[in-house]
């Protein structure tokens, strides 16, 4: 009876993870698989190496860790595959998926720091100029593509990629302290060492 | 907007062309370009993380793959479970057999008899069936003996290690299990004796029926059911208590009870179960701490620490060292 509670208490911790990354893990995954499909399951693959690893369920730092390791190993895995099927046939996939593997190779757990940012990013989003912001909105929160919102807000598309890029400046700009992965997570060494080691 | 805004506009929104990916390549070689592109990726990213949205697989379709997942790994389990236990028995058989065999044709001119040994491997409890139809489950690393003349007219064992007997009734023919230091006589019944030669202490548990115990100087001993007699034989001293017989027993059903055990005995019990050894930084938590519970040998040993951990504030640490056991630090 013991074990079962304690199992009950795992599955909670379980689900409450579950329902609170998944879905910022799917963003990060889908942005450099560029396919649905691969995305949903590599997140959820790394969700269930969680519930099997031996990980503290009820350490948020810790589950996010773990979870952006596997995210992170099974992507490079499978842009390594495309960059290999491609190199010949598909010029467009393999320079594509040559850019993601190396931009992510380089790139560390900061990725996920949205959470300790998020108060810090809606307050500049907030701030941007009326349409900037909105067009930005639409495009980051309601999943539209740039033509949607152009027909939306009865503008060019070329008015939408500018507001975009100007709000991607601007909150670079306001940003600009937490956005050196080196200085801001002192676990940065570590993880790029534990990192490795799962190479 | 100039152009490389335009093109990691693009790039973001999966747009960009050959020619435009090609540029953008070229461009990110300068180490000081990558990293502009790695602060846009990161606030592209970041914002599209911020609003909390259901999670892309539902819960339970993960889950269900989770349990699917766990099944499979037990089936395969049992599987191999099932296989060793027919292994084992085959390999008896032909122990057994052979020996007969040989007991059979050198028989006649060795009045002695011929002695069969049956020793449970390291790793499972085995099950042997005596010529009288008597059952005896043997821990790992016990060893029982019996000569040719058994069942003729005594029936008689010789014990080292640990072994649970359910004895078939005959009375006109008594059932003695010898082990160094003492002997236990039988009519039917069911008991667990504890005698391994290289400890002092013989233990004998009556869980139904009636057993006499004798010890090396001739002193006798009836036992009740739910009796334990615990004989010290450096001392000679004999003490019988009044017990739960599960407890010592449970280890033919693999089971694994703990009432009231200090976490310095669980963890030695764990190492000679799991392929594992436990360091201790402060022994008085070893010391310290009881608890009480069942688990049965098919628990992970994960899941038994975190069972542990539920009542005894400690931290854990696994270091894996594989094919050597796994080293656990408690503190």
């Amino acid at each position: 009876m013991v074990f079962s509670q304690a199992r009950m208490m795992r599955k909670k911790a379980f689900e409450t993870m579950y329902n609170r990354h998944f879905h910022a893990f799917y963003v990060v995954a889908f942005h450099f698989l560029h396919r649905q499909d691969d995305a949903q399951q590599v997140v959820q693959e790394a969700f269930i190496k969680l519930w099997e690893g031996d990980v503290n369920l009820e350490s948020e730092a810790e589950v996010k860790n773990y979870l952006f390791i596997v995210v992170r190993n099974r992507c490079l895995n499978l842009l390594r595959d495309r960059k290999k099927k491609s190199a010949l046939i598909a010029e467009p996939d393999h320079l594509l998926a040559s850019i993601n593997y190396r931009l992510l190779s380089e790139t560390g757990e900061d990725l996920m720091l949205f959470r300790e940012l998020s108060e810090k990013i809606q307050t500049s989003i907030s701030n941007l100029p009326p349409q900037c912001r909105e067009v930005f909105s639409l495009s980051r929160f309601e999943d539209l593509t740039n033509k949607e919102i152009a027909d939306k807000l009865a503008i060019s598309v070329k008015a939408v990629e500018a507001n975009i890029t100007r709000a991607l400046r601007k909150l670079r700009e306001d940003l600009a302290p937490y956005l050196d992965g080196e200085k801001i997570s002192g676990k940065s060494l570590l993880v790029r060492s534990v990192l490795l080691s799962f190479m | 907007m100039n152009r490389i805004e335009q093109l990691i506009n693009r790039y973001f929104h999966q747009k960009a062309s050959a020619d435009e990916l090609r540029e953008l390549d070229a461009w990110m070689a300068e180490a000081s370009n990558k990293q502009t592109l790695t602060d846009y990726l990161k606030i592209w990213l970041w914002t599209g993380q911020l609003e909390q949205k259901q999670p892309d697989i539902k819960l339970e379709d993960t889950w269900s793959r989770i349990q699917e997942r766990q099944t499979v790994g037990k089936a395969r389990k049992l599987i191999m479970k099932t296989f060793l236990r027919y292994a084992a028995v085959i390999i008896i058989l032909l122990n057994v057999g052979w020996w007969g065999a040989r007991a059979y044709y050198v028989g006649a001119m060795d009045p002695e008899g011929q002695v069969f040994s049956v020793s449970a491997n390291r790793l499972n409890n085995s099950l042997v069936t005596l010529p009288d139809q008597t059952l005896v489950y043997l821990r790992p690393g016990t060893n029982l003996q019996y000569d040719s003349r058994f069942n003729k007219k005594h029936r008689q064992v010789t014990l080292d290690g640990e072994a649970y007997f359910e004895v078939a009734r005959d009375e006109a023919n008594p059932f003695t299990v010898i082990t160094s230091h003492a002997r236990v006589n039988v009519l039917g019944t069911r008991f667990n004796v504890c005698a391994r030669q290289e400890s002092s202490v013989v233990q004998t548990t009556l869980v139904e029926g009636k057993v006499e115990f004798v010890t090396g100087e001739g002193e006798k001993y009836l036992l009740e059911p739910d009796q334990m007699l615990e004989l010290n034989s450096e001392t000679s001293t004999v003490k019988v208590t009044q017990v739960n017989t599960d407890l010592y027993t449970a280890w033919k059903d693999g089971k694994v009870i703990f009432r009231n055990a200090t976490l310095g005995e669980i963890t030695r019990r764990l190492e000679e179960i799991y392929h594992v050894k436990f360091r201790y930084k402060n022994q008085s938590l070893a010391d310290n701490y009881r608890f009480s519970g069942t688990f049965h040998y098919e628990t992970s040993i994960g899941d038994v620490i975190t069972m542990l951990k539920i009542s005894i504030p400690m931290e854990v640490k696994r270091v894996e060292r594989f094919p050597e056991p796994d080293l656990i630090y408690l503190e």
